[in-house]
């Protein structure tokens, strides 16, 4: 399985999930707008470890949908949500929108 | 209540009507009749069988959050703030032939019909974020903003759609619980309704809306009440008082360096415009790759050279501009970096 992005989401398939399960399915939501990426379709979970959000799809896909982005697909299987990152002097920090 | 499968060419052209007839309450922007509202607050209070409560009127959500924050913190009739669910469930239930289990079915059939009765976009929930924002709520536990008010554009919104089930295609109703919701909906403003207190928050004084009918106003606010509390928005993008209150126009090139959050930058860039940026800034196009181009600023506004990303959004055609690392020699390499290292054709989508 290859990467997806929608916005500022980044989603990585990764082998194994982590953390404890939280009861929603947003992986991220914009503070100005309220727009979020969040999961409308199909049968998935969210798990949070150390910040970092994994999304496990148990139906064949589930739908990846945003206000303003066009919703994608995304295929059964164990993912890792990352958002993109910008820099600064002091280093670098999460996209914040 | 039947389930809806198609509507009449006589039905369907009544869904406008309805449309402005239940925005026109929704948006309204008339000060509240305090006397009426206050009789409809009662009546509702001893029809959903609680005692009459203290009527407490104010000129604005803000206000009204004061006013409950200073109740709660004098422990002061501080009882359930669940009569705003009690309420509604009340409101509500006035289809009584509608079932849990035909519930599900008639929705899923009735969405179309339901979603072209909505009149309002969701706007006015981020106006939550700007009160909590004012108020730098620390205080413990923390209120739920998102429940605090029964708000009279949401209560409009509904009856929308269901004086068009009642009125247009005939469904059994309550008579009583239709009764009541029209009234809160169109007499009482905001409410936040407690066991023993009810606070009433006026109508707003001005509401503007772009063509989209998105909150919009461009140097003035776009939700203002009467004791001045206001928010700003840009095409439905809540703005802080520091740009809101300035007309795009003026807006300076400069911030789009010193704001944090992308979006507001995404909304200075809409506002000012990338030539009249790039021209203020001294921007120099370095390179450019697909719907990325990496910029240098020249003008001397940081110790460290600033290189920018600027990208424009494949489904929204919107410009946006991030900053990354000063050792980039190359557009693709910036959104390398920007996408954890990932190359945009390893993505097997990207939206």
């Amino acid at each position: 399985m290859q990467p997806i992005r929608q916005g500022d989401v980044i989603l990585l398939p990764v082998q194994q999930i982590e953390g404890q399960k939280i009861p929603h399915l947003t992986l991220a939501e914009g503070e100005v707008t309220g727009h979020k990426h969040r999961i409308t379709e199909g049968n998935a979970e969210l798990y949070a470890k150390d910040s970092t959000l994994y999304l496990r799809v148990f139906s064949e896909s589930a739908l990846l949908a945003h206000e303003e982005h066009k919703a994608i697909s995304i295929p059964q299987g164990d993912w890792m949500v990352k958002i993109q990152r910008e820099y600064e002097p002091e280093g670098w920090r999460y996209v914040a929108d | 209540m039947s389930l809806i499968e198609k509507l009449t060419p006589e039905q369907e052209a009544l869904i406008p009507v309805y449309r402005e007839k239940w925005r026109a309450i929704a948006l309204s922007t008339e000060r509240i009749d305090r006397e009426k509202a206050a009789e409809v607050l009662k009546a509702t209070y001893t029809t959903i069988g609680k005692q009459q409560p203290e009527i407490i009127f104010c000129e604005s959500p803000y206000a009204g959050l004061k006013i409950i924050l200073k109740k709660r913190n004098n422990k002061l009739n501080w009882h359930n703030i669940k009569l705003n669910n009690k309420l509604i469930k009340y409101i509500f239930h006035i289809f009584p032939n509608l079932t849990n289990k035909n519930l599900e079915t008639s929705y899923q059939l009735d969405t179309q019909v339901i979603n072209q009765l909505t009149i309002l976009r969701r706007d006015f929930i981020i106006f939550e974020y700007s009160l909590k924002e004012k108020l730098k709520l620390k205080i413990q536990p923390q209120i739920n903003l998102n429940h605090l008010w029964l708000k009279s554009e949401y209560l409009a919104s509904n009856c929308c759609w269901i004086d068009f089930y009642v009125s247009v295609l005939n469904c059994s109703y309550s008579k009583m619980r239709w009764e009541t919701l029209q009234s809160l909906s169109r007499f009482c403003g905001w409410i936040s309704p407690f066991e023993k207190f009810c606070i009433i928050c006026d109508r707003p004084l001005h509401l503007r809306f772009d063509n989209e009918n998105r909150l919009h106003a461009e140097g003035e606010p776009a939700i203002e009440f009467t004791d001045g509390y206001s928010l700003y928005s840009y095409h439905g993008v809540t703005l802080p008082e520091k740009y809101g209150k300035i007309h795009p126009q003026q807006w300076q090139s400069q911030w789009l360096l010193t704001e944090g959050n992308t979006e507001l930058r995404r909304v200075l860039i809409q506002g000012i415009g990338y030539a009249r940026i790039c021209q203020e800034l001294q921007a120099i196009e370095l390179d450019t790759w697909q719907e990325y181009t990496l910029l240098k600023i020249d003008a001397d506004v940081d110790e460290e050279a600033i290189y920018l990303l600027k990208m424009t959004c494949p489904s929204t055609s919107f410009i946006h501009a991030l900053r990354v690392p000063p050792n980039m020699n190359s557009a693709r390499e910036a959104i390398r970096w920007v996408n954890w290292g990932i190359d945009p054709e390893e993505f097997a989508v990207q939206t």
